[in-house]
């Protein structure tokens, strides 16, 4: 039931994500035929030209932004297509990022994905693999202070494996704590067993994670 | 006035009739569809030279009527809009015989771009 609850989020999401693509392609081509009207006039026949341009390049530019959101959030919905499938740990922790982001701005944290210089790639439940990614990112945001950045790094050594570290930023707010010690380590590890992936501390200067395949 | 005759074909009223107007103060000619069917009949009227097709519609797919324009217009160039880049029907439509395929919101400068690359196509595939 819940793989079902998952598919029907992310094809609701995915139809949306559509939807909202012909809206801002609608308000993109609106802007651009005003633009394209300002450029034929004289300079000296439109009153206030510069703050007009000036409105409408901002405009342009939350369009931009629209975009890249809605790619993004289409591509997190489409996770849930698939209870198995073959996922690149490079996309992975982009698409993380992405999730987190929203969090980590409230947080004061850089998220910084670090991929790998070739994919790296797994099978796995694509869905399952971004909620384990999401929680060990929630984890490291609620030991660290603000000012602080979270690395995910992607490396391929002896198995495929995700470390997501914390630098503490310049003024934390009180004596950072090991992650593992939160109450919801132990459900975490237990769902990404789930997933045929250890979740493990990763040793470093700041507090870290690390999810291995097993 | 260039001599490119373009139709565009999409169900989103707003977004390709506001395009058809900066095509047309670029100098093309252009006309508008917005179903499948409709861009069709446009077509056995007076045929174009290219025809920008968006692929989700209501109604006949923008595959479908892909298959069709190139089943009894050959000559005619397809250039494909989808909202995804890593959209499948894009795949398809590409194997389909399409020219090329852009992602919405566009670039008005890289349709115009591809509209004339699409144009040399046609010409070669007439003369």
């Amino acid at each position: 039931m819940e793989a079902e609850k998952a598919a029907f989020m992310g094809k609701v999401t995915a139809a949306a994500t559509h939807e909202m693509k012909n809206v801002l392609a609608i308000i993109k081509e609106s802007v651009g035929l005003m633009e394209d009207i300002i450029a034929m006039t004289k300079d000296d026949s439109l009153p206030h030209r510069d703050k007009f341009v000036r409105s409408l390049a901002r405009i342009m530019e939350q369009v931009a932004r629209g975009v890249d959101l809605s790619t993004r959030l289409n591509a997190f919905a489409h996770s849930s297509d698939e209870a198995r499938a073959r996922v690149d740990l490079n996309r992975a922790v982009e698409q993380s990022a992405f999730a987190c982001h929203r969090a980590a701005r409230l947080h004061k944290i850089t998220l910084k994905p670090v991929p790998c210089s070739e994919p790296v790639e797994i099978d796995v439940d694509p869905m399952g693999l971004q909620m384990v990614l999401f929680q060990c990112v929630d984890l490291l945001m609620n030991v660290l202070g603000s000012g602080s950045t979270v690395t995910l790094e992607v490396s391929k050594e002896a198995s495929p494996r995700i470390t997501i570290a914390g630098t503490e930023g310049t003024s934390p707010s009180e004596g950072v704590k090991s992650p593992a010690r939160d109450g919801r380590w132990e459900t975490l590890q237990t769902a990404a067993q789930g997933l045929n992936l250890v979740l493990e501390e990763a040793e470093g200067p700041g507090p870290g994670l690390r999810v291995v395949l097993s | 006035m260039r001599d490119w005759k373009v139709l565009l074909v999409d169900d989103e009223e707003e977004f390709v009739s506001t395009l058809a107007e900066r095509l047309a103060l670029r100098g093309v000619e252009v006309r508008v569809a917005n179903n499948g069917k409709e861009a069709l009949q446009k077509i056995e009227d007076d045929p174009p030279r290219v025809v920008v097709l968006d692929l989700m519609m209501p109604g006949l797919s923008g595959l479908e009527v892909l298959a069709r324009i190139k089943r009894d217009y050959p000559a005619i160039e397809v250039i494909l809009l989808t909202g995804m880049a890593r959209s499948n029907e894009a795949g398809e439509g590409m194997r389909q015989g399409a020219f090329a395929y852009l992602m919405k919101p566009l670039s008005i400068e890289k349709l115009m771009e591809k509209i004339g690359e699409a144009m040399k196509q046609h010409t070669g595939k007439v003369d």
